[in-house]
């Protein structure tokens, strides 16, 4: 059973590996394929010949294009992305520099998330198809159906410009203090806490509702047990399958959310920077930061993958996995 | 935000306590809230096709006297800093909206629907590509690769369009997929494929008639979802050519004037929020599980 | 013998269904005493489950509407508190559900459910706990206690799952268990000796048993005192060897007609009854199993038979208005 499973790990991670390379490919030939010259762009149209020559030289483009790819791929593997065209900063410097900001605000905005949809999600599955339930879902709803720019520009205009809770813009760090940092990410936080909220309420609710009609919260019952006992002892447990696989999946999405967020509330994050770069059309950067984002999207997912027997033993011993739709 | 807050659904008939089984809505009753929405969708389309015409106002109309015009006969829903009216602006926007949220979506169908059920047909190395270009696709954050798309392709609906489609068309071959692997088990499929009726019929008389509940819910929440990027990627001033009105750009263009006159982006932002949510609320009415909205998100 | 056990009186219960009220349980009444062993028979929708799950309080006013009373040693079941209820649930009195599997939290390892049983004691603490715990295991028949301990419920057979339940319903030494179809999910070589288990237990623990089942034989074997339920009224009561040796309710002698039997070297067919149970929300006017019944006399389509005692034997009743003779029965 165990060699197994050692077995189905490996093609998972042949897979992986896989799909990375896929992406990397697409990523490079999707700058050399299209048309346009990046050197010519960069310039802009009232560049000499002989200038955009140069830089093309510079930048390396007139080589033919498989080598260009081999250069490129040769320096992923050693950990070097290339050079932003805009500003000659390496894409790694440029990462190191900015991800602690785009993962800081991502943990907050989770547990922001978590914090108000697992109460959340208790309290619909134990009154289900109540008034309290209903309005529970109305709000999940909105905030699912709310963009977080909206979200975003709402708070601005009540938090910031009404009661001057926390600044409008702007990025305090560490070293400014605690206080001036927390109040710089919460709203971006909160902003991009929606969506989650909404989705882990749904998911958790359903999941528990299920749990709850099974048999074992019966017998926990008849054991005499505490309704918050049987709540987190032995009904939240089994129901956090689908939350976990959500997790995963949203944890990616907000990758890209941060594009927004980040560049609504004037966070120096990688979001940000990936808007500056896809507007520059500074292919070398954009292609650089995608590949990253593609690369801990995956293997966020795959990280969840792996959890799944920790979170329920039931698992390692049986084949499938739920929700396998591959 | 002001907009008009759905009133919860009433409660369905309870069901009597001792039954187990998970029962589905479909077919029943409308709700108060689905009606609302149904109400909003009609409303929004209508409104978008009648009303230019009938009012006569140019979106694109600048007019020094009007600017920040407040309700008013004239300007029914206010006007913008530079005198342009606001309904014709947002009632533009609605057109590139719903023009993209329903064209990606359904290319987005059409393209994956039929590959998610070859895939499910015939396994093998057929459905081993097909779900190995699934994962590639989806190996980027959908808003991630829409920008990079659509900041590649260059301005215009169309490629906004097209940088919508891609990141979402997978997601309708895994759908499509797994409800035809489900079919595919039930013993009357099995039945005509003894009989000998070739592949594509069964697919478009057994298959696709069975699955499409599955996808409808798919495709409403789809459309918000389309909605939503199309917004995010306008309000970043990329893809829709900066002339053209659109919901995000106007909310992008309001914020600096959201202290003195809020109507700049509270009336973009109620017909962003209303139809996406709308879109939610009818596709909810498919299917109890909420599948269909949280896996619109992947 | 004193008070009994549980003492149940003209209990009703009734569900609201989208059709109108659907009465489970209809005027129903029922003792048990101490280390008594009492067996409710009949269909599957006859209202059994419900009436148990009623007795001991799980379904309450919450979940439908009750009438009638229920005693416990005394108390008032029905207007107790919910924490009151839950006090006597693990201790005094326990349950044992049909499915083992389902029954089992499917991660917790199965000693540490029957911990959690008897860490309702506040004197126990966790060591104490985990030693009695497998003292359990090793009393309900579980072979190396100590190991199992750490099982989960689907690493377990079907009958030692089962005996994990009764080991988590016994655990405090309750006066009273209920046991709702507790070998019907069971293999038939498995079932007998589970049943044994609980006569043992019975015995030893002096427990009072409700046992719920379907199958005659094994509330032949394994009761003391019988209640045939129909439709949601009982039909027949009185001892085992009363009721199910000499029945006088026709729908108790087509319930043994429909055993496969061999006895006395005399091969009898099953007679299956035909038709189905009543509509519970549109009950038929007179007796409920009348229009199932082949022996149905006039009366029987439009007057309640009353639930009444059998003029020649004490404590046996039944509710028919053309009852079987004693003497056509063996």
């Amino acid at each position: 059973m165990n060699r197994t499973r050692l077995l189905r790990v490996g093609l998972k991670v042949l897979r992986l590996a896989a799909v990375l390379l896929v992406v990397s490919t697409l990523c490079f030939f999707s700058l050399a394929l299209l048309p346009g010259d990046p050197a010519r762009l960069m310039l802009g149209d009232a560049a000499t010949a002989d200038a955009v020559a140069t830089l093309r030289a510079q930048l390396g483009l007139d080589l033919p294009t498989m080598e260009r790819f081999g250069h490129w791929i040769g320096g992923v593997l050693q950990g070097d992305l290339g050079e932003s065209y805009r500003t000659g900063q390496s894409v790694t410097e440029i990462l190191g520099e900015r991800a602690p900001v785009t993962v800081e605000l991502i943990v907050l905005s989770q547990v922001i998330a978590l914090g108000l949809a697992v109460p959340a999600a208790i309290v619909a599955a134990h009154r289900r198809r109540t008034g309290t339930d209903r309005a529970l879902s109305l709000w999940v709803f909105t905030a699912l159906s709310t963009p977080d720019f909206v979200v975003g520009v709402v708070l601005i205009w009540i938090l910031s410009v009404h009661l001057g809770w926390f600044p409008a813009n702007g990025y305090a760090p560490w070293s400014d203090g605690v206080g001036p940092h927390l109040s710089s990410l919460i709203m971006p936080a909160i902003a991009l806490a929606g969506t989650s909220f909404a989705l882990y309420q749904r998911v958790l609710r359903a999941d528990l509702v299920e749990t709850l009609r099974q048999d074992y919260i019966e017998v926990a019952r008849a054991k005499g047990l505490s309704l918050t006992r049987i709540t987190f002892r032995h009904a939240l447990r089994p129901s956090l399958l689908g939350l976990s696989t959500q997790i995963g999946v949203t944890v990616g999405m907000l990758i890209g959310s941060t594009v927004v967020v980040e560049s609504l509330f004037g966070l120096p994050g990688i979001g940000d920077e990936l808007a500056g770069a896809v507007t520059a059309r500074d292919y070398v950067e954009v292609q650089g930061l995608v590949l990253v984002i593609a690369t801990c999207f995956v293997l966020v997912n795959a990280l969840v993958d792996v959890l799944y027997p920790v979170i329920d033993p039931r698992l390692a011993s049986s084949r499938r996995t739920r929700g396998g739709a591959r | 935000m002001t907009a008009a807050a759905p009133v919860p659904a009433p409660v369905p008939t309870p069901e009597p306590a001792p039954a187990k089984r998970r029962r589905r809505r479909r077919g029943g009753r409308w709700t108060i809230a689905e009606r609302l929405s149904a109400g909003w969708l009609i409303l929004l389309v209508g409104g978008m096709l009648v009303l230019p015409t009938l009012r006569g106002i140019d979106p694109l109309d600048i007019g020094a006297e009007s600017r920040f015009a407040k309700l008013s006969p004239e300007h029914w829903l206010g006007a913008d800093n530079l005198g342009r009216d606001l309904l014709a602006r947002a009632l533009d926007g609605a057109q590139v909206s719903v023009l993209i949220g329903v064209g990606s979506v359904l290319i987005a169908a059409l393209i994956g629907v039929p590959l998610g059920m070859l895939s499910a047909y015939y396994g093998g190395v057929i459905a081993a590509v097909i779900s190995f270009v699934v994962d590639v696709i989806l190996a980027f954050p959908g808003l991630v690769l829409a920008l990079g798309l659509a900041s590649f392709l260059g301005a215009s609906v169309t490629n906004v369009m097209i940088a919508i489609t891609v990141p979402m068309f997978p997601v309708f071959v895994r759908l499509a997929r797994a409800q035809t692997l489900a079919l595919l088990e039930t013993e009357y499929l099995e039945a005509s494929e003894v009989i000998g009726t070739p592949v594509l019929s069964i697919m478009r008389r057994d298959v696709l008639p069975n699955i499409s509940e599955a996808i409808l819910a798919f495709g409403f929440v789809s459309i918000g979802r389309a909605i939503l990027i199309e917004g995010s990627l306008s309000f970043l001033g990329i893809g829709v050519p900066r002339t053209q009105p659109t919901w995000g750009g106007m909310i992008n263009e309001g914020r600096i004037y959201m202290t003195t006159d809020p109507l700049l982006i509270l009336v973009p932002g109620a017909f962003l929020l209303l139809t996406i949510l709308s879109l939610n609320l009818i596709s909810d009415r498919f299917l109890v599980d909420g599948d269909a909205v949280t896996g619109a998100r992947a | 013998m004193s008070e009994p056990l549980l003492q149940v009186r003209d209990l009703v219960v009734e569900f609201r269904t989208a059709n109108g009220p659907l009465r489970a349980v209809d005027g129903v009444s029922l003792d048990v005493a101490r280390g008594e062993r009492v067996g409710i028979v009949g269909e599957s929708g006859s209202g059994k489950s419900v009436l148990s799950r009623t007795a001991m309080g799980l379904l309450g006013r919450k979940d439908a509407r009750i009438s009638g009373e229920i005693t416990f040693r005394g108390q008032d079941l029905l207007a107790m508190s919910d924490k009151q209820r839950r006090d006597l649930w693990g201790r005094e009195i326990a349950m044992v559900f049909q499915d083992p599997l389902s029954s089992l939290h499917p991660i917790t390892p199965v000693g540490q459910q029957i911990v959690e049983t008897l860490r309702r004691d506040p004197a126990m603490d966790k060591t104490k706990a985990r030693a009695r715990a497998i003292e359990l295991l090793d009393m309900v028949g579980i072979p190396q206690a100590e190991r199992r301990f750490r099982s989960r419920a689907h690493e377990l057979s079907g009958g030692m799952r089962q005996r994990v339940m009764i080991a988590i319903a016994v655990a405090n030494s309750p006066s009273l268990l209920f046991a709702d179809e507790p070998t019907t999910a069971l293999d038939v070589t498995v079932q007998a000796r589970i049943l044994e288990l609980f006569d043992e237990l019975c015995r030893e623990l002096s427990i009072g048993l409700v046992m719920v089942s379907h199958d005659l034989g094994v509330v032949a074997r394994h009761t003391d005192a019988v209640s045939v339920m129909y439709a949601g009224r009982i039909s027949e009561q009185g001892t085992v060897d009363d009721v199910l040796r000499s029945p006088r309710m026709r729908y108790t002698s087509a319930l043994l007609a429909a055993i496969p039997r061999i006895d006395h070297g005399r091969r009898a067919l099953p007679q299956p009854i035909g038709g189905l149970p009543p509509d519970l929300v549109n009950p038929p006017a007179g007796c409920r199993f009348a229009p199932r019944c082949a022996h149905a006399v006039a009366a029987c389509a439009d007057q309640v038979p009353p639930l009444e005692p059998a003029a020649d034997v004490p404590g046996h009743a039944f509710a028919c208005w053309n009852p079987t003779p004693t003497e056509v029965a063996r």
